[in-house]
C-alpha cells in the first residue's frame, strides 16, 4: 500500500500540473481528428469495414464518453452556445463534408465512366440524409444538456 | 485567480509581481528557498513574478504564510506596484 502510494504520488506542482493538462488536452485532440482522418482515408481507399471495426468503435467509444461527461457537468462547448441555429449549422456542415467525400469517392470508383447527375444525386442524398441524423442526434444532445443543466442550476440554489 | 497565465481564462496578460519578488528580496530569499518552502518548483516562483502563471489561492496562502503577508499585500493588484 504505502509502495503504491509512492509510486502514484505526483510529482508535479500546480502550474506543472496545468501545463501537463493542456499537454494531454492538445495531445488528446490531435489523436482524436488524426483517427478520423484516418478512418476517412481508410473508408474511401477501399478498406473493408471489418478492418476499421475496432478502430471505428474506439473513436466512437471516446466521443460518447466525452459527450456523456460533458452533458453531466451541464458543458456543452468552450465557444458554441447550445441551440437549434447551431445544430442546424452544424448539421449542414456535415452533411456537406459527407457529400463532398462522397462526390471524390464516387469519382474514384467510376473513373472514365462518371455520370455527373448520378453522382450529384448519390452525394445530395448522402448529404441530406446526413444532415438530417446529425440534426436529429443535435436536437436530443441539446434536450439532455439543457435538462441537465436546470438540474444543476436548482441543486446550486438548494445549497445556498 | 486559478488562470493559465497567457492562455487561460479571460486572455489578460497578468502584471508582472514585483511584491512577491520584493519581499522575497527583503527576506533574503532565493527563488529556488521560496519554491522549497511552498513545495513548488523554482520555475513556478518564477513564472509567478514574471506574470506568466496565476497561482491558485492555495499556493498564493502558502506563499504570505512564508514571506510573512497578507494577500493583499502581495497579490492585490494596482498600476503604482506592478508594470506590464
Amino acid at each position: 500500500m504505502k509502495r503504491n502510494r509512492k509510486i502514484l504520488k505526483n510529482n508535479l506542482d500546480e502550474m506543472q500540473e496545468q501545463k501537463l493538462l493542456h499537454i494531454e488536452k492538445t495531445g488528446f485532440w490531435m489523436l482524436y481528428i488524426l483517427i478520423a482522418f484516418d478512418l476517412i482515408i481508410k473508408v474511401m481507399t477501399g478498406v473493408s469495414k471489418k478492418d476499421v471495426l475496432v478502430e471505428l468503435l474506439c473513436f466512437m467509444a471516446v466521443g460518447i464518453y466525452t459527450f456523456v461527461m460533458c452533458v453531466k457537468n451541464g458543458i456543452w462547448d468552450r465557444h458554441i452556445q447550445a441551440g437549434a441555429r447551431t445544430n442546424i449549422v452544424v448539421s449542414i456542415i456535415s452533411g456537406l463534408i459527407v457529400a463532398v467525400l462522397y462526390l471524390i469517392d464516387y469519382a474514384k470508383r467510376s473513373g472514365a465512366h462518371y455520370n455527373w447527375k448520378a453522382a450529384a444525386g448519390a452525394a445530395g442524398f448522402s448529404g441530406l440524409l446526413t444532415t438530417l441524423i446529425t440534426l436529429l442526434l443535435l436536437c436530443l444532445g441539446t434536450a439532455f444538456y439543457q435538462r441537465r443543466v436546470r438540474v444543476l442550476e436548482e441543486e446550486s440554489e438548494d445549497e445556498e | 485567480m486559478h488562470r493559465n497565465g497567457k492562455r487561460g481564462g479571460d486572455r489578460l496578460k497578468i502584471m508582472k509581481n514585483l511584491k512577491l519578488k520584493a519581499a522575497r528580496a527583503l527576506l533574503d530569499m532565493s527563488q529556488k528557498d521560496l519554491a522549497e518552502a511552498v513545495q513548488v518548483s523554482r520555475q513556478t516562483i518564477h513564472a509567478i513574478e514574471k506574470g506568466d502563471y496565476n497561482p491558485t489561492i492555495k499556493l498564493c496562502l502558502s506563499i504570505c504564510h512564508v514571506l510573512g503577508k497578507t494577500l493583499d499585500e502581495l497579490f492585490w493588484e494596482d498600476d503604482e506596484n506592478e508594470e506590464k
